[in-house]
């Protein structure tokens, strides 16, 4: 069964412990993965083009539409932003690419443990001695 | 039945910003103490205690300031460009408190940076924000319901010092929720730090509340004209009862007590701005009545919010009942 080079190549940056006899439905269902940011961004760029030039259509322009704050500031505040974006998804990218790289590992003689263990909306990445300090639980 | 609709979402928003002030004020004065715990295990118990609840708490700001945007756009339109750099200052600090939580877990050589940056978005957003409550409290110059002001106008010796107020405050808050929820030395230590930063905070809260009757002729007739000056009274003496119940808890090892006394302190100073505002949204510009969105919108709001409200209350309430009590330092919040 051939897989095309662009299957084969994703696979390899993200899982280079993973066997090459890896089936067809994982392989599409990894490169499906960025599928929901695509769908979201697109319909973003769709809607925020496309109502140009109105902020309101057909009632408000956007250049009516305008706070009374100096370019200077909000190019500033821009760059600024920027800035930080790329240094949280940055370092976010980086080290969800340092989970990635390790298989899930079977947990053995996983105890029960009763009560809370999560932050709210918190999902636990694998256990990984070397990305996580000695000594502290991670709920698992 | 006439509801005075303005009056009614003037106090849901004004509810909002004070239960962000409360629930946040904690957080980020945790984070505000990170530079005077070395231990990493103490830092790691610290970002324990708060991390099942931040989340929920820094949604209150949302609340706050989505609801001004639908509520009262005037004053959206008007105080947010003329506090924009401290309100861009204040979303940056947020952001990098925010992440700060998650990476420092991530790392064991790089998790000092993201400690430093959980200190330091802490201590710029708590700074920010006392800087815009100072420039609002000075006034906002507002033409023709549009910003008339200049660019750094909320830049000035009044505004810095109700900063360096409200972030010496939120280390109150922090250190009295880690004397509540910690134990041993953890505790033995914050509450040392809470002795010094509510002495701090009161002194402050003195400072800045016989400074701004000057700043403004409206203040000073609130507070010391006759006879208004009946009811602003009793502020001054609650606050003389919160500090010696913050004292008095410090002093004989409770736990509850000096948290409680430190919320006390601030809402006490919330309900002084009010005093000091009503019936002025924007101090000196723009009353409830006049930055208030149309009654329809308001009715409509008003529905969902009067649902909505409550579920938050009830969910958050059961949150902070299900992570009650003391931290084990074994046990892992994350």
């Amino acid at each position: 069964m051939k897989r095309s080079w662009l299957c084969r190549g994703i696979q390899k940056a993200l899982m280079p412990a993973s066997s090459s006899r890896a089936g067809p439905v994982s392989n599409k269902a990894l490169v499906m993965g960025p599928s929901g940011f695509v769908a979201v961004l697109a319909g973003w760029f769709t809607t925020e083009v496309g109502r140009q030039p109105f902020t309101v259509y057909g009632l408000m322009r956007t250049s009516e539409s305008l706070s009374p704050v100096a370019a200077p500031a909000v190019g500033a505040s821009l760059v600024a932003f920027v800035i930080v974006y790329f240094i949280v998804f940055g370092a976010g990218v980086f080290y969800l690419f340092r989970l990635f790289r390790r298989p899930p590992v079977m947990e053995v003689d996983h105890e029960l443990d009763l009560g809370p263990t999560r932050a709210a909306g918190i999902t636990p990445g694998p256990a990984q001695e070397d990305t996580i300090r000695e000594g502290v639980n991670h709920g698992d | 039945m006439e509801i005075d609709l303005p009056t009614v979402w003037a106090a849901i928003i004004a509810f909002a910003v004070l239960a962000y002030v409360v629930l946040d004020g904690f957080d980020l004065g945790v984070g505000i103490l990170f530079p005077f715990f070395r231990d990493r295990h103490d830092r790691d118990i610290m970002t324990n205690s708060i991390a099942p609840v931040w989340d929920g708490n820094e949604t209150w700001l949302v609340l706050g300031g989505g609801g001004l945007m639908a509520v009262f756009p005037v004053v959206y339109a008007t105080v947010l460009p003329a506090l924009y750099m401290p309100v861009i200052l204040m979303l940056l600090g947020l952001i990098f408190r925010g992440v700060a939580f998650e990476f420092r877990w991530r790392t064991t050589r790089g998790s000092i940076w993201w400690d430093i940056g959980f200190w330091l978005g802490s201590t710029v957003a708590a700074f920010t924000q006392g800087i815009a409550l100072g420039a609002l409290v000075q006034g906002i110059e507002i033409v023709d319901r549009a910003y008339a002001g200049g660019w750094w106008d909320w830049l000035t010796p009044f505004s810095l010092i109700t900063g360096v107020a409200v972030t010496v405050g939120y280390a109150l808050l922090g250190a009295t929720w880690l004397n509540l929820k910690t134990s041993g030395d953890l505790q033995a230590r914050s509450r040392r730090i809470a002795m010094w930063t509510g002495g701090a905070t009161i002194a402050l809260i003195g400072v800045v509340s016989l400074w701004s009757p000057f700043i403004d002729q409206i203040y000073f007739e609130r507070w010391f004209g006759w006879p208004t000056a009946f009811f602003s009274a009793f502020v001054p003496m609650l606050l003389a009862v919160c500090a010696f119940a913050l004292w008095h808890g410090l002093t004989t090892d409770k736990h509850l007590q000096p948290f409680l006394a430190a919320l006390g302190l601030f809402v006490l100073s919330f309900v002084g701005i009010g005093i000091s505002f009503y019936p002025y949204m924007v101090p000196g510009a723009l009353t409830i009545e006049e930055a208030a969105a149309p009654d329809s919108s308001l009715k409509f709001l008003l529905v969902g919010a009067s649902v909505l409200v409550p579920v938050i209350l009830a969910y958050t309430g059961y949150a902070y009942w299900v992570f009650r009590g003391k931290i084990d330092p074994e046990e892992g919040y994350h």
